[in-house]
C-alpha cells in the first residue's frame, strides 16, 4: 500500500482551514493543520510534512517569516511550500522573498478553486 | 512687432540721408541762384553808370597820351573814379576802344601814379576774347573769372553805341574781384547750411531723446519684469536654481535653500555638483544624469524615480522634476534651469495609500474566500450531496461570490490605475502563443456550456516571446475572451486569433453576439459603463473589464480597438510591441 503524503495547512483562518482541509482529504493525504506561523514551524519540523499550504498574514509570526526560518533548516530548505494569501502580489520584495525561498509556490485564494489546489498538491508531489 | 522694429530701424537713417541729400541740392541752388542776382544786379549798376558816358565825349579822345591833358579826359576819368569809390567792391572802372581788332585803353579810375595805371592808348594786351563780344554783337557780357596782371576779376562789360548807327564806339567796363562775389556766393550757402545743420542738429536731438524714452522704457519694462521674475522665483513652492555652462550656480531660490539645507550666499558661485548630490534612492550612486543630459541633448530632462537629495545636514529629501536647457539665439545650451520639489509627504501619502488598498483588498478577500471554497465542498462530492433545489441556490451563492471577487479584484485594479503605480512591474518573457491557447483552454468550459464553437486560429505551434507582465495580460485575454462567450447566442462561435505582424502581434476575438450599439461605442471605455444590450441580456458584469484591459494594453506600449454593431456581433482586437 502506498504511503501517504503528509500535508501542513498553516491558515488562522478556520473556514478556509476546513474548507482546504475537507477538499484534500483523501486515501492519499493525511492533513495536519497549524493555526499560525509560529505553530506551523514547530509542526513542520517536528512532522516533516510532504508538502506545505502557507498563508502569509498570521498572527505571531507571519508566513514569509516562518518561511524564511523553514528555509533555515537542513530538512526545510527542500519541502514545497505553496503560498495561498490574499495579498495581491504586486509587492516586490515578496516577490524576491518568494523567488529565494524555493521551491515555493504562489497563489492568489480567491484566483484558486479548491479543485484547482487539489490538482496543484497533486502535480506537485506525484 | 519684429517687422515694425526693422521698418522703425530703417526711417531713421533714411530721413538722415534725405535731409542731408536735399540740403547739399538745396546749397548748390543757392549758390547758382546767388551768383545769378550778384551777376544780374553788377550788370544793372554797369549800364546804369554807362549812362555818364556819352558817346560823343568818346570820340572826342584821341586815344593817346595827348588825352591827359583833355578836360573832357579829366571830367570823364573823375566819374570813372567816382563810380570806383561808391561801389565798394569795385575794382576798377574803364572805358577801351578797339581799333585794327586790337583794344586799347581810353581812360581808367586809376590816378596816374597807381601801378594799375592803364595811359590812354595803351593796348590792353591781356584782354580775353570775351572783351571783343561787345564790339561785335552790341550786348553786354559778364566775363568769366580770369587772371590778368592785376588779379583774378570778372569784368562786366557794357557797350557804348552810337546813337545813330547802333555801332559800339567803345566799352565801359568794371572789373569785380572774383573773390567779393564767391565770398558773397558763399555767405548765402553758408547760411542755408547753418539752417540745414540746425534741422540734422534737432533731428539728432529728436532721435537722441525718442530712443532715451524707448531705452529707459524698455529699462522700466526690464526691471519691472526683473522684480516680477525675482518675487515669483523667491515665492513659488518649488525649489529653482539655474547653472551657466562651467556648472556654476547663478541662481538660488529661497525653497531650493529650504530643501537643500544651503543658504543661497554659500550656494551662488559654486559648481552646483559641490553643494548639491542627487542620488538614485536604492544605489546611493550620483544621479544628475538629467542634468548632464539637457546640456548634451538641448532637451527638457526628467529626473529618474526613485532620486533623493543629500541636504547639507546628511539626510536624504526624495524629489522629483526636471531640468530645462538654456539656449542662445544660435541654440546653443549655455546653461540649465533645474526644478525640483520634495516629494516627501506625497510619498508617504502614496505608501499609506497603497498599503490601504492592499490591506483592504485582502480584508475583503478573505471573506470571499471562504464562501467560495465552502460553498465548492457543498457543490462537491466531499460531504453528503445537496438537493437539487439546495444545488441552485448554493450554485447562486457561489456565483454571487464569484462576481464580488470579480469586482473587488477590478476595483483594486481600477486603484492601481489610478493612483500610478507601475502596472507592468513584473514584466519577463512571456510566449504570446502559449499564453494565448492557455486562456483559450481555460474558457472552452464556458463556451462548452453555451454550445460555443470556440476557435484559435493564427501562429499556432509557435513561439514568439514577449517582455510583458504576464498576469496583466493573461486577465486582458480573459476578459476579451470570457465576454466573447458572454454576449454570443447559444451554438454560435468565437474565433480567437493572435499573428505575429512585423513590429508588432495582433490579437483578436470575434463573436456574433449582440453587439455594440453604435450610440454607445464611445463610452465603451469608460468606468463602470455597460451597453444597455448587455445589461439587459447578461446581469453579470461591472463594466470595470474594458476600462482596466485598455489601460493594461496601453501600459504595455500597446493599442485596443473594435468592430461592432448592434446585433452584428463585435471584434475586439489589440496589439503588442514586439521587443
Amino acid at each position: 500500500m502506498e504511503t501517504k503524503k503528509t500535508i501542513l495547512i498553516i491558515e488562522d483562518e478556520k473556514i478556509l482551514r476546513e474548507s482546504i482541509h475537507i477538499g484534500l482529504e483523501s486515501d492519499k493525504f493525511q492533513i495536519i493543520e497549524a493555526r499560525d506561523g509560529e505553530e506551523g514551524l514547530i509542526v513542520a519540523l517536528r512532522e516533516h510534512p510532504d508538502l506545505i499550504l502557507l498563508d502569509l498574514i498570521m498572527p505571531k509570526v507571519d508566513g514569509m517569516t516562518m518561511l524564511k526560518k523553514l528555509r533555515s533548516d537542513d530538512w526545510g530548505k527542500a519541502v514545497p511550500v505553496i503560498i495561498l494569501t490574499n495579498l495581491t502580489s504586486s509587492n516586490e520584495q515578496r516577490n524576491n522573498d518568494v523567488v529565494e525561498l524555493t521551491p515555493s509556490y504562489y497563489f492568489e485564494k480567491t484566483q484558486m478553486s479548491i479543485d484547482q489546489i487539489i490538482e496543484k498538491v497533486n502535480e506537485i508531489l506525484f | 512687432m519684429p517687422e515694425v522694429k526693422k521698418y522703425k530701424s530703417r526711417v531713421v537713417p533714411l530721413l538722415f540721408i534725405l535731409i542731408l541729400v536735399s540740403s547739399a541740392t538745396y546749397m548748390f541752388y543757392a549758390w547758382k541762384q546767388s551768383i545769378n542776382t550778384i551777376s544780374t544786379e553788377a550788370l544793372k549798376v554797369a549800364e546804369t553808370a554807362k549812362l555818364l558816358f556819352s558817346e560823343k565825349e568818346i570820340d572826342e579822345l584821341n586815344i593817346n597820351s595827348t588825352d591827359v591833358d583833355n578836360n573832357e579826359y579829366q571830367h570823364l576819368k573823375s566819374h570813372l573814379m567816382e563810380i570806383v569809390s561808391l561801389n565798394k567792391n569795385v575794382r576798377l572802372a574803364y572805358i577801351y576802344v578797339q581799333r585794327s581788332n586790337k583794344l586799347f585803353f581810353a581812360l581808367d579810375s586809376e590816378p596816374a601814379s597807381s601801378k594799375d595805371y592803364s595811359h590812354p592808348g595803351q593796348e590792353y594786351t591781356e584782354a580775353s576774347p570775351d572783351y571783343s563780344r561787345p564790339f561785335l554783337y552790341g550786348k553786354s557780357l559778364i566775363t568769366k573769372s580770369s587772371t590778368d596782371r592785376w588779379e583774378t576779376l570778372i569784368s562786366v562789360l557794357v557797350p557804348i553805341k552810337n546813337n545813330e548807327t547802333g555801332k559800339t564806339v567803345a566799352v565801359f567796363a568794371m572789373d569785380y574781384p572774383a573773390s567779393s562775389w564767391n565770398n558773397e556766393a558763399l555767405l548765402s550757402v553758408v547760411r542755408i547750411g547753418i539752417i540745414t545743420l540746425a534741422v540734422i542738429l534737432l533731428f539728432i536731438i529728436f532721435v537722441i531723446l525718442n530712443n532715451n524714452n524707448k531705452i529707459k522704457e524698455r529699462a522700466d519694462q526690464v526691471i519691472k519684469d526683473k522684480i516680477k521674475l525675482e518675487t515669483i522665483v523667491a515665492d513659488i513652492g518649488d525649489g529653482i536654481f539655474v547653472i551657466d555652462k562651467d556648472l556654476k550656480i547663478t541662481l538660488f531660490n529661497p525653497k531650493a535653500s529650504e530643501i537643500s539645507g544651503f543658504s543661497i550666499d554659500e550656494s551662488l558661485g559654486r559648481p552646483y555638483h559641490e553643494i548639491l548630490n542627487f542620488e538614485f534612492e536604492k544605489t546611493g550612486e550620483v544621479n544628475d544624469v538629467f542634468i548632464k543630459q539637457a546640456f548634451a541633448t538641448g532637451k527638457i530632462q526628467e529626473m529618474a524615480q526613485g532620486t533623493f537629495l543629500c541636504r547639507k545636514d546628511g539626510k536624504r529629501v526624495a524629489v522629483t522634476d526636471s531640468t530645462i536647457p538654456l539656449k542662445d539665439k544660435n541654440n546653443n545650451v549655455i546653461g540649465c534651469v533645474v526644478v525640483f520639489r520634495d516629494i516627501t509627504k506625497e510619498k508617504e501619502i502614496d505608501r499609506i495609500k497603497t498599503e490601504f488598498i492592499l490591506v483592504a483588498s485582502h480584508q475583503l478577500k478573505t471573506p470571499l474566500s471562504g464562501i467560495k471554497w465552502s460553498s465548492e465542498i457543498l457543490l462537491g462530492d466531499k460531504i453528503k450531496t445537496p438537493s437539487i433545489e439546495q444545488k441552485k441556490y448554493l450554485d447562486n451563492i457561489h456565483s454571487s461570490n464569484e462576481r464580488m471577487i470579480k469586482l473587488v479584484n477590478d476595483l483594486l485594479n481600477v486603484s492601481k490605475i489610478e493612483t500610478g503605480i507601475d502596472l507592468t512591474s513584473k514584466r519577463k518573457k512571456v510566449d504570446i502563443f502559449k499564453l494565448v491557447e492557455k486562456v483559450f483552454e481555460d474558457n472552452k468550459t464556458l463556451a462548452l456550456a453555451k454550445n460555443i464553437n470556440i476557435v484559435n486560429v493564427g501562429n499556432l505551434n509557435q513561439e514568439l516571446f514577449l517582455n510583458i507582465d504576464e498576469g496583466k495580460i493573461r486577465e486582458v485575454l480573459d476578459n476579451l475572451i470570457s465576454n466573447a462567450i458572454k454576449y454570443s447566442k447559444i451554438n454560435s462561435k468565437v474565433d480567437i486569433s493572435c499573428i505575429k505582424l512585423d513590429n508588432d502581434i495582433l490579437f483578436s476575438v470575434k463573436d456574433d453576439g449582440i453587439g455594440i450599439p453604435k450610440y454607445q461605442q464611445k463610452r465603451i471605455y469608460e468606468k463602470f459603463f455597460r451597453g444597455d444590450n448587455a445589461i439587459s441580456q447578461e446581469t453579470d458584469g461591472n463594466g470595470l473589464g474594458l476600462y482596466i484591459a485598455k489601460t493594461l494594453i496601453e501600459a504595455h506600449g500597446g493599442n485596443m480597438w473594435f468592430e461592432s454593431g448592434e446585433n452584428e456581433g463585435t471584434k475586439f482586437y489589440f496589439s503588442l510591441p514586439i521587443y
